[in-house]
């Protein structure tokens, strides 16, 4: 640990380099952070890589806020997650990436959560453009024989 | 969501959603199909719905006869649907006679030896076969009782049939187990079993067994009424002892068990009398069973009193309220004694507490039907019936 470092805090850096000085208690609300600290593979600088500055910053966040309201009211934090997972698709997706591999279990809820929200009333034809866009051309031409049968109707 | 989302996330978010969206998600592709449809998948949804319970009523009148099936949301919106009727049975009335994980085990209401496992909110009921009982054993009754076995990952439905031969006291013939992995029925040996059960009782699953109130010929006075438990992991009977609870020495005839939270409950009535001073009839006393098989720790949680006599407590609701069928559906503080109407009339309710669930949308098709293909009231049916 760097001397200059206060007792219980640790740096994260993210894939462009940014530090971020936070205390222990909330970094290690990532399991895997948890693991590294626990087994003392941590040094006084821990890389987060795949997690930019941008999306680190939200990770933080999140987890302060969840840190300190444990004495808060639930319908407080409730309020408070639900207005934080309320983003773009592409910071979304971000988050999500970050909370998974870092296993971050609290925001990895609330962002599934927010995502069946959004994807609930939706109809087939709206969840193949934009939850599985990347996969369209696949699925409109190599599942020729199954798009025909997906045309029963299920209920 | 432009970008790949690994399985363990997607498998995350389709949990949240409800039955009706994923049942139309199983054809957005190969793999959500699949993965919707997946056993574990559907255990992993199960615990995430679990506490968000819904009612479901069975409802007759008499004049004119008509029977309703009824779902209700288990909150404070009380959103009522009236379901489609699941099984072309004409002129057969049912009653529900257990549910767990969103299947229901339905049996028409007089002793048949019919009986359904019905999943309402994926549409979807299995007939469950006849045993091909001998001439002799025309004058069976039969109870059943339904849960899940968790050591085997097995849906079970037990059948008690007897002869209710006053002569010779009942006589219990025929005890089977009818397992979902299986498909079928196979006898299950039971060295003795002295209880009488009444045809109009219900059971309720609770910690891995199934509960029903019988009666012992053998006690003596007519305090015979006790609670028979069969546990769906051992496949054993039991008996439990009742509230130690007979302060006027008569028979109640109208104790059930009930479940309150995760406990198992009994209701026993208190001979309606008078609560003194006050013009309030006192009506059911609500025993919960503390821990489980623990005779010692039956506890009164609350007298259920009114300004009526209540004919009958059908159940609970999540938030604690007791169901009262009293010509109408009442759903009847504790607390505050105050009692709401829910708006749903008739002369006999029939509740049991379910959750939406994909269970058995895995299985195999051909055993488990829709409605669809059976619907006696549906527009093809009547076609066809028409030409």
């Amino acid at each position: 640990m760097s001397s200059s470092l206060e007792k219980n805090m640790l740096i994260l850096r993210s894939s462009d380099g940014e530090e971020f000085i936070v205390p222990e208690v909330v970094a290690v609300m990532s399991k895997a952070i948890k693991n590294m600290v626990e087994d003392e593979c941590a040094s006084n600088t821990i890389p987060v890589p795949n997690v930019d500055a941008n999306i680190l910053a939200m990770v933080i966040e999140f987890c302060k806020k969840h840190d300190e309201s444990e004495a808060e009211a639930a319908s407080d934090l409730k309020t408070f997650d639900s207005e934080f997972v309320n983003r773009g698709q592409e910071a979304l997706y971000d988050l999500i990436t970050a909370a998974n591999f870092r296993d971050v279990k609290e925001l990895l809820d609330a962002l599934c959560q927010n995502v069946a929200e959004m994807i609930k009333g939706k109809s087939v034809h709206h969840i193949r453009i934009q939850f599985l866009g990347y996969q369209l051309f696949e699925i409109l031409t190599s599942n020729f024989i199954w798009n025909i049968w997906c045309d029963r109707d299920f209920d | 969501m432009s970008d790949y989302i690994p399985d363990e996330v997607l498998i995350e978010i389709l949990a949240r959603l409800p039955v009706k969206s994923l049942l139309q998600f199983r054809s957005v592709c190969k793999s959500w199909n699949s993965l919707i449809a997946n056993p574990s998948f559907i255990t992993t949804h199960l615990n995430q719905t679990k506490s968000n319970t819904q009612l479901l009523i069975i409802k007759h009148t008499h004049v004119p006869y008509q029977e309703r099936f009824i779902s209700c949301s288990d909150d404070e919106t009380c959103n009522f649907v009236e379901l489609e009727y699941p099984f072309h049975s004409p002129g057969i009335s049912f009653k529900i006679m257990g549910s767990c994980n969103g299947l229901l085990c339905i049996s028409p209401l007089y002793g048949s030896e019919f009986a359904f496992l019905w999943n309402p909110s994926i549409r979807r009921f299995l007939t469950l076969p006849e045993s091909g009982y001998s001439v002799t054993d025309s004058g069976l009754q039969f109870v059943f009782g339904f849960g899940f076995d968790r050591i085997s990952n097995d849906y079970k439905v037990v059948k008690i049939g007897y002869l209710n031969d006053k002569a010779r006291g009942s006589v219990l013939c025929k005890t089977e187990l009818y397992a979902l992995s299986t498909l079928s029925w196979r006898p299950i040996c039971v060295v003795d079993f002295p209880f009488e059960l009444s045809i109009n009782t219900w059971s309720v699953f609770v910690n891995g067994a199934v509960h029903w109130v019988a009666f012992d010929p053998a006690k003596e006075h007519g305090f015979g009424i006790l609670i028979v438990a069969f546990d769906m992991g051992n496949e054993v009977f039991r008996e439990i002892s009742l509230p130690n609870y007979q302060p006027d020495g008569r028979l109640h005839t109208s104790t059930a068990v009930a479940v309150l939270g995760e406990s198992l409950a009994a209701v026993i009535d208190c001979a309606s009398g008078l609560v003194a001073p006050s013009p309030l009839m006192c009506n059911f006393h609500i025993w919960v069973m503390e821990e489980y098989g623990v005779i010692e720790s039956w506890t009164k949680r609350y007298t259920i009193i009114g300004q009526s006599v209540f004919s009958k407590v059908l159940g609970f609701r999540k938030n604690g309220d007791v169901l009262i069928d009293d010509g109408e559906l009442l759903s009847y503080d504790p607390q505050s004694h105050q009692i709401k109407n829910l708006g749903v009339y008739g002369d006999s309710f029939n509740v049991y507490t379910y959750m939406e669930s994909l269970v058995a949308l895995d299985g195999a098709d051909g055993v488990w039907e829709s409605h669809e293909q059976v619907h006696p009231n549906s527009p093809d049916a009547i076609a066809n019936k028409e030409a």
